[in-house]
């Protein structure tokens, strides 16, 4: 008899138990959803920056710092994050997506490096500024402008971004664009004014 | 006169008739130690369903008469054993049975005395550091099938992949260097070339209890222990012949996405074991066999494993005794490095899917113990010698890594008494090792030390302990160092149930050979770099906590503060050309607060432990990768019965604030729920288990899936 009443007690408790977790019950990380996205390639150019440069980018330079630099470089300030980075319409959502796989080549001068990007799953809406920036792993988000290389312009026109409208479902594609290495500085010195809006 | 003497004898024996058909039926028998043979005073039978019982006399004799014929439930309890049940069937009415009952010894929850803290016997409550006791029962009601698996159930203890991590003290380094040291009773068991902890060796089923120190333990034990100390003991051979058989079986659920699925078919594991104990003249040994099979829940991630352990302890005389030790095991297993991709996460590169590595350990010690004068003092010598070997076959066997280590020690160690009040534990050690390695070329390495403790307690209930330890290491042909390490303890017994302790020192531990002179390039992926010039690591550390104990209520809240200079963590050098070493932190700390209790009320046993840890890289406000800042492990075990249990357990880890390889990678935190059932029906003991039971999906380490959902089913047979 004593026996039973446990038994009961115990499907009891254990099915309270079940139903608490499965109330909002998670699976932990998943597949990632290729379908709503973004998609290009950042197209390198020019020549890689000199060692001089690195002050004067900071954070910038060591992404194309040539290898025999590398040693030199204090261990914490390589561990640079690569990302591209989203504005929505509203202007007030900035959306980073981290890119590990994002590394050109090094040491390479007055030549053109191609690397394709996929940015999924992306919240679908409108998007009215997308950038390529190398950013330090203590990022100062206040001065975003210093760490952006590139944008992405519609129709080749480089005085307006390229707004980009992500569809539900589909994967936008050729969301392209330039980090021209040897006009970096006037490229920054832009994109400081941009994103102080 | 001899007419006089038959009547006597015919009195004698009607009286003898008379009293047997007065005493009805009867049980009587005798109560053993299993261990150690001798008879226990004082234990309680109970005839089920009578009012029939009583306890065992001076020579462990019990009587029980009076007893209706049929068949009888009799059950032996005694304080501080493994109470069972043994079935009798009394024919008739006069019927007599005799019973021989063999009982085994359990650590009597509250009371847990450990030897890993001090080198020697004390309560927990004596031990001026913070120390967790596991039974092997706790341990292994999950079925587990891995010692990583098993180490998990420890509070404070973590896991990423096959490295071990106490209070966050480590990170992860694919197996190179550990913080922590291991123990084979109390004998050093690291690998001589990359210092890590061979977890499939080790027997999991001849495992005893484990003992895990928290803090630094470099005073007594050099370096490896400057994050900790784990001791497993093995069991020791039965007085009485003993045979024990375990098989488990397992099944991997399939993906919870069906778009993970790699394969259709049903991936199973397994586990044999066979063991037997006996005492033959004055030695008790005890042999076991393992073997161990998984299909892998990924690719390339199969293994067999075997091994065989046996421990003989010859008792010489009550003074001076010998145990003579031995583990040996192989594994076979796939290559598994990393995933694919996300939507692919248990499948790898398919040219690596042939990838192989085979490895043999051999692990052995001989201890010598002698009581001398007047058993105050006593001297322990302990001779060991650790022997690995590993071969990796990949890319279709272009490629080929190997490395054979071997590292022999000795161990010559006082423990000197004088009355009650003060305990000295002083000696000397001395290793050598040497490495013949594809990837850390032909290297080898010696060291010595000098270890002293004192353990005043003239001022009850203050127990003062101070010590200090001297080590020299000789690593690699070409790097010399030498520490000094000291420490102090308090502890205030505010009553029998209230402890307070402190303690304060500092720990060091010199670079592996791995650490050092690693090169090569890990399945294709990453280059790792040697780096000569890596320096030791130091630490000081602090601790002061309150341990509760009372019946079986225990509670224990601590906290931790580790200073380190010189951290040598894994570290990206080059992340564009996937380029890694070893370099050393200028500064770290981690810091925390450790809490863990267990209670028993009526049929249910819950007990919680949680870790908060705060792991800052000083040099640039960073945290230090692979250290979580929340740990919780709760558990419940509802005994609705003698005979059976259920246990729910949930382990939760917080988000990973930084990993070393993929940090753009999602990661989640791990979330995992397992349920299970304990049934024990005469000499059979049948545990089934759901692990992941809510099929959660995590990572192990970057870019490694954990297990999916997984069912199995072990029966243990003990004679």
């Amino acid at each position: 008899m004593i026996m039973k009443k446990n038994m009961i007690l115990i499907t009891l408790t254990l099915f309270l138990i079940f139903l608490f977790v499965n109330c909002k019950i998670d699976h932990g990380l998943g597949p990632i959803d290729e379908s709503t996205g973004i998609t290009g390639t950042i197209t390198f150019t020019g020549s890689w920056l000199e060692p001089t440069d690195i002050l004067n980018f900071p954070g910038v330079g060591y992404l194309f710092a040539p290898a025999a630099l590398k040693n030199s470089v204090p261990l914490d300030e390589m561990n640079l994050f690569y990302i591209i980075a989203l504005y929505d319409t509203a202007g007030d959502n900035f959306s980073p997506f981290n890119l590990d796989t994002l590394y050109p080549a090094v040491g390479c001068e007055n030549c053109t490096v191609k690397v394709d990007y996929t940015i999924a799953p992306l919240e679908p809406g409108e998007y009215n500024w997308i950038f390529f920036l190398a950013v330090p792993q203590s990022p100062d988000f206040a001065n975003l402008g210093k760490y952006v290389m590139a944008s992405y312009y519609a129709y080749g026109d480089s005085s307006e971004y390229g707004q980009v409208v992500v569809e539900p479902e589909r994967l936008t594609k050729n969301i392209d664009m330039t980090v021209d290495l040897d006009s970096l500085a006037a490229i920054i010195e832009n994109q400081e004014k941009a994103v102080s809006y | 006169m001899l007419k006089d003497h038959n009547i006597l004898v015919v009195i004698m024996l009607f009286l003898l008739i008379c009293t047997s058909s007065l005493f009805g039926a009867v049980i009587r028998g005798q109560v053993i130690n299993q261990h150690t043979g001798e008879p226990l005073i004082g234990a309680n039978i109970i005839v089920t369903g009578t009012k029939q019982g009583g306890s065992t006399d001076l020579d462990g004799f019990f009587f029980i008469p009076n007893l209706p014929k049929g068949k009888h439930e009799v059950r032996i309890s005694m304080m501080g054993y493994e109470s069972t049940i043994k079935m009798a069937t009394l024919k008739n009415e006069e019927d007599e049975k005799e019973l021989k009952i063999y009982l085994k010894e359990v650590s009597i929850q509250g009371e847990p005395v450990i030897i890993t803290a001090s080198k020697k016997e004390q309560k927990l409550q004596e031990s001026p550091v913070s120390v967790t006791v596991a039974q092997a029962d706790e341990l292994n009601v999950n079925n587990a099938i891995t010692m990583e698996d098993l180490m998990k159930n420890i509070a404070g203890v973590s896991m990423y992949d096959s490295q071990v991590s106490i209070r966050n003290s480590s990170g992860y380094a694919y197996g190179a260097g550990t913080r922590v040291l291991l123990l084979i009773d109390g004998v050093p068991a690291l690998a001589g070339d990359t210092g890590e902890i061979k977890w499939d060796s080790l027997p999991i089923q001849q495992i005893e209890r484990v003992e895990v120190v928290k803090s630094a333990g470099s005073a007594l034990y050099g370096s490896n222990a400057m994050g900790g100390v784990i001791n497993i003991i093995t069991k020791e051979g039965d007085y009485k012949p003993s045979y024990s058989a375990t098989m488990m079986l397992g099944m991997y659920d399939k993906p919870y996405y069906d778009e993970w699925k790699w394969t259709d078919r049903l991936q199973l594991y397994h586990h044999f074991g066979l063991e037997h104990s006996r005492k033959v003249g004055k030695t008790q040994m005890m042999l076991s066999f393992n073997e161990k099979m998984s299909d892998g829940y990924k690719q390339a991630d199969d293994f067999v494993r075997g091994s065989s352990m046996g421990k003989f302890h010859y008792e010489h005389s009550p003074e001076t005794n010998l145990t003579l030790f031995y583990n040996i095991a192989y594994e076979d297993r796939g290559c598994w490095f990393m995933w694919i991709d996300q939507n692919s996460p248990y499948e790898v590169d398919p040219r690596r899917l042939d990838d192989r590595v085979y490895s043999g350990k051999f692990n052995t010690y001989l201890k010598f113990n002698r009581k001398l004068f007047e058993k105050n003092l006593f001297y322990t010598m302990k001779v060991h010698y650790m022997y690995t070997r590993w071969f990796q076959d990949f890319m279709n066997g272009k490629e080929k890594d190997y490395s054979a280590s071997g590292k022999l020690g000795v161990d010559s160690q006082f423990n000197f008494y004088q009355y009650d009040n003060n305990s000295i534990v002083f000696g000397i050690e001395g290793y050598y090792s040497n490495v013949n390695s594809k990837i850390f070329d032909k290297r080898f390495g010696m060291g010595g030390a000098l270890f002293l403790q004192d353990e005043i307690s003239y001022l009850h209930p203050l127990v003062i302990t101070g010590g200090v330890r001297y080590d020299y290491s000789y690593v690699g042909n070409q790097s010399k160092w030498w520490q000094l390490t000291p420490k102090l303890g308090l502890v205030y017994h505010l009553n029998n149930n209230i402890t307070f302790r402190g303690s304060g020192g500092m720990g060091f531990r010199t670079p592996t050979i791995a650490e050092l002179f690693t090169e090569t390039t890990l399945s294709g992926v990453i280059e790792v770099q040697p780096n000569p010039q890596l320096n030791p690591e130091a630490a000081q550390s602090i601790e002061f906590g309150v341990n509760y104990i009372y019946k079986n209520h225990y509670l224990d809240l601590a906290f931790f503060w580790n200073e380190y200079e010189d951290m040598i963590e894994a570290q990206i050098i080059d992340a564009t050309e996937g380029i890694a070493k070893f370099a050393n932190l200028d500064k770290a700390r981690i810091r925390g607060v450790d809490f863990s209790a267990h209670t028993s009320y009526g049929m249910f046993s819950p007990s919680i432990s949680y870790v908060y840890t705060e792991a800052k890289d000083l040099s640039n406000g960073e945290p230090l990768a692979y250290r979580p800042e929340h740990t919780v492990n709760l558990a419940m075990g509802i005994d609705y019965s003698s005979f059976g249990q259920f246990n729910v357990s949930y382990y939760y880890v917080s988000l990973l604030e930084k990993v070393g390889l993929f940090t753009g990678d999602p990661r989640v935190p791990v979330k995992l729920f397992n349920v299970g059932h304990k049934f024990k029906l005469g000499n059979f003991t049948v545990n089934t288990q759901v692990k992941n039971l809510f099929e959660y999906n995590y990572l192990v380490v970057e870019r490694t899936m954990a297990e999916p959902r997984t069912y199995d089913i072990s029966v243990t047979a003990s004679f």
